[in-house]
């Protein structure tokens, strides 16, 4: 532990991933612990609160006396931003360091990586943009009654055959280690699902502003040139990417999204999912 | 002035996609999304023939006036150009 501040952070740590300098803090002493034995091999010497891309992390617990983790969401800021919020602790655990892998995706060559998310809605899988991830998951448990899952990772994984797969695991951990976590939070409700076997692509959504509707179908042109637009290693991979690309395109539905309203992209994610034009 | 026969580079990743293109320039680290009518003029610029030779190609496989066409057909390739997807080779005059 090196700094106790009155905002509640009890751990902060900084670490180097892929380069760079990453503060994370928590207003958990157990989650903090976890944390720091299971990133021990990246650990540096430094000020988490002032080190670049820092992370924080709030717990429920009996010192969270508003807000979101009053409700029992474990959430994820970075930055100022919250990023991700789960009920279940060891998908936040596994989230969280999927999102520090994240830093080391520009370099990979395995896969295609996006800044995309998948949404299961109604049983069909859908590609969205990361941030619509972040808005629809500040709606917690509504999402259920509109049949919408979020993916338990921040960013999607795309194989030689256009299907989403998880993401290689690239930082040095046990797997073993989520246990801990498990054992730790008890019986939680898991609010995300994962992706476990290579999964097909129903439908593709991206965020037009030039665009009235909240949503209007679109070539596949376009959609294929906002994933590449959005191909976290395309450097690395290059024109390699493009073939992949098309083949999930190729078999997908493509919406224009025109509102990041709230109710009207959740009608709109219900009407792509049911093959509907919005 | 010797006319010119434009040629796409050799060293461009595109994809099809139901008539659009998708392009990725490695060298720019640059992408492009051409729609319908410049992926034709795209696939056409293969460097065997000039703008004009273009035009009148398109004018006879679509029936449209070819004074329209190689209007339209300069406009794209001057953007193509500009967008650097062009290796230039000059031409005699025909």
């Amino acid at each position: 532990m090196q700094k106790l501040d009155r905002l509640g952070w009890v751990v902060g740590q900084s670490y180097e991933i892929g380069g760079m300098r990453i503060g994370v803090r928590t207003t958990s002493r157990r989650f903090g612990e976890w944390l720091g034995h299971v990133l021990e091999p990246y650990r540096i010497d430094g000020d988490p609160d002032s080190d670049f891309d820092d992370f924080s992390i709030v717990l429920p617990g009996e010192e969270i006396t508003k807000g979101p983790a009053r409700r029992g969401y474990h959430i994820l800021y970075k930055g100022a931003l919250d990023v991700y919020r789960t009920l279940d602790l060891p998908t936040f655990g596994r989230a969280l360091i999927s999102e520090l892998e994240a830093f080391l995706y520009p370099d990979q060559e395995d896969a295609v990586y996006l800044d995309a998310v998948a949404v299961r809605v109604n049983g069909a899988v859908l590609l969205v943009p990361s941030f619509l991830s972040t808005i629809l998951g500040r709606s917690g448990r509504r999402l259920a009654r509109w049949n919408v899952a979020l993916a338990d990772t921040t960013r999607v994984a795309v194989d030689a055959s256009g299907c989403l797969v998880t993401p290689s695991q690239l930082l040095n951990y046990s797997d073993d280690l989520f246990g801990y976590l498990e054992k730790m939070s008890g019986p939680t409700t898991e609010d995300r699902f994962s992706i476990e076997d290579p999964v097909p692509v129903d439908a593709v959504l991206f965020l037009d502003h030039q665009q009235e509707s909240p949503l209007a179908p679109t070539s596949k042109g376009r959609a294929l040139h906002h994933l590449a637009s959005n191909t976290l290693n395309l450097s690395k991979v290059g024109g390699r990417s493009l073939p992949v690309l098309a083949q999930l395109v190729g078999g997908s539905r493509c919406y224009a999204l025109g509102t990041l309203d709230y109710r009207q992209t959740l009608h709109a994610l219900a009407s792509a999912a049911s093959n509907g034009s919005g | 002035v010797p006319a010119t026969k434009p040629r796409v580079r050799d060293d461009l990743a595109v994809v099809e996609l139901e008539g659009e293109a998708v392009i990725y320039d490695e060298v720019g680290e640059n992408l492009h999304h051409l729609n319908p009518t410049a992926t034709i003029i795209f696939s056409l610029c293969d460097g065997s023939a000039t703008i004009i030779e273009l035009a009148e190609d398109v004018s006879e496989a679509f029936s449209i006036p070819r004074d329209q066409v190689e209007r339209q057909i300069r406009d794209i390739v001057h953007e193509f150009k500009e967008a650097g997807l062009l290796e230039e080779r000059r031409a005699s005059i025909r």
